[in-house]
């Protein structure tokens, strides 16, 4: 057969031909291996285990610029949120109360910080000015006050952008603790200069949920006017000031058994609120804490229409420690 | 030009086409991988939170619980990589003991496991 009865065809047979040898290569001979994979490429299930240990050590170092790095690295699209989600994920399937508590004490810290930000950052601003005058004495930044400067040295080599550096993200906690000095330590920032004296300590940034005496009942009110498909009981935990406390206990027992989680869980609705749906036809007692007084005799809220229709209602519990 | 070379051509423009639309057009994405995949400083912080978490929880079980997540290296031998990989980074000296404490609690529990590392 002459070239030209045979036409151009055989240039497609080896383009085919090629493709299929790419192909062949980047699966079978040199497949894609996951190596060196980032947080956020994580299995939903990894990543829930994830937040759960990032919540955990942020109860251990209170650090929550950290936690909100460490946070980023999942890359949810609201943090909060997610932590909020897990939270009640984790208390619907019966699972650790300490887990919960602390997905619910770093959702409440988030949110407490958000709004404040602008201050604190300007006190942060303060004490930085503050740390540049006296010559006496040198101390440490902790790796509360410095967030991942040195902790991310290695973590944002590759990948900067995923790490928040100390200007992007809110100097809420940017408060200096003194130590002793550390000279040795090529990582770490120092400052020659004592730490400013009205710095407000970490600790009293998170939700305290154990002072003063127990709760005691303050006031029950009916809620007709939402329309819910399900009836619900809601619990608010208040100081003497009438500020919504997050992180306190709730239990709730009825005939045959028992229900404990904590407030703040949701936190859109207020840092010391907390509901569950009762089961129509039980009668529940509620109490915030171990020693708080026992509401009871509660059961699911029947509402009636202008039109002598039925619906569900809300009870809404408040409980003030005093 | 002979037809074997137009050939030969074709073969490996075919070639440069599947590699261009493998690693441009639609590269890899990660998604659902696994703790154990994780690159050696995302790993490093990993073992650090379970440290800090340690510190204050004291809970051994917990700690293989959540170390166990990284894969199949002895939990020793992680934390010690975890440290070395720190010490080589320049982490601050508290984190550093905080691993170390880690490593010393791991080694109570599994004496046998783990080399020192070089």
């Amino acid at each position: 057969m002459k070239e030209e009865e045979r036409g151009h065809w055989y240039l497609i047979t080896g383009l085919v031909i090629g493709i299929v040898l790419g192909v062949i290569y980047t699966w079978v001979i040199q497949p894609v291996e996951y190596i060196d994979t980032p947080p956020s490429s994580l299995q939903q299930d990894f990543k829930d285990r994830y937040r759960s240990l990032i919540a955990s050590a942020y109860l251990a170092n209170h650090d929550l610029i950290r936690a909100q790095a460490r946070l980023e690295l999942l890359q949810d699209e609201d943090p909060l949120r997610m932590l909020s989600e897990q939270a009640q994920r984790i208390v619907a399937e019966n699972g650790s109360p300490d887990e919960v508590r602390a997905l619910g004490l770093l959702a409440v810290a988030l949110s407490q910080a958000s709004p404040e930000s602008s201050t604190s950052t300007s006190l942060a601003k303060e004490s930085a000015l503050a740390k540049t005058s006296s010559p006496t004495g040198s101390y440490v930044f902790t790796p509360a006050m410095i967030p991942l400067k040195t902790f991310t040295q290695a973590v944002a080599s590759t990948t900067p952008s995923e790490i928040p550096t100390v200007e992007t993200v809110s100097s809420t906690l940017i408060l200096p603790t003194p130590s002793s000095p550390s000279p040795g330590n090529p990582g770490t920032p120092t400052n020659t200069s004592q730490p400013a004296p009205s710095v407000t300590p970490i600790a009293s940034f998170l939700p305290n949920t154990t002072p003063g005496g127990p709760f005691i009942f303050q006031s029950r009110e009916e809620h007709c006017e939402l329309s819910l498909a399900t009836p619900l009981i809601q619990v608010e935990a208040l100081d003497r000031f009438g500020t919504p406390i997050p992180g306190v206990l709730v239990i709730v027992t009825w005939k045959d058994g028992e229900e404990r989680f904590y407030t703040g869980l949701k936190p859109e609705k207020s840092l010391g609120y907390a509901d569950f749906s009762p089961t129509p036809g039980l009668v529940y007692a509620i109490r915030l804490g171990e020693g708080g007084e026992v509401v009871s005799n509660l059961s699911a809220l029947q509402c009636l229409g202008s039109e002598g229709e039925s619906f569900w209602g809300a009870w809404m519990l408040k409980f003030i420690q005093p | 030009m002979s037809r074997w070379i137009r050939f030969l051509v074709a073969i490996a423009v075919g070639i440069a086409l599947s590699l261009v639309y493998g690693w441009l057009i639609n590269p890899v994405e990660y998604v659902d991988t696994s703790p154990d995949t994780l690159r050696i400083d995302y790993k490093t912080d990993y073992v650090l939170m379970v440290a800090e978490a340690f510190s204050k929880e004291g809970d051994l079980a917990l700690v293989a619980y959540r170390l166990a997540l990284l894969g199949d290296t002895s939990l020793v031998g992680l934390t010690q990589q975890a440290i070395h990989f720190a010490q080589k980074a320049g982490y601050n000296q508290n984190d550093i003991d905080l691993m170390q404490n880690l490593l010393n609690a791991l080694r109570i529990l599994y004496p046998n496991e783990g080399t020192p590392y070089p």
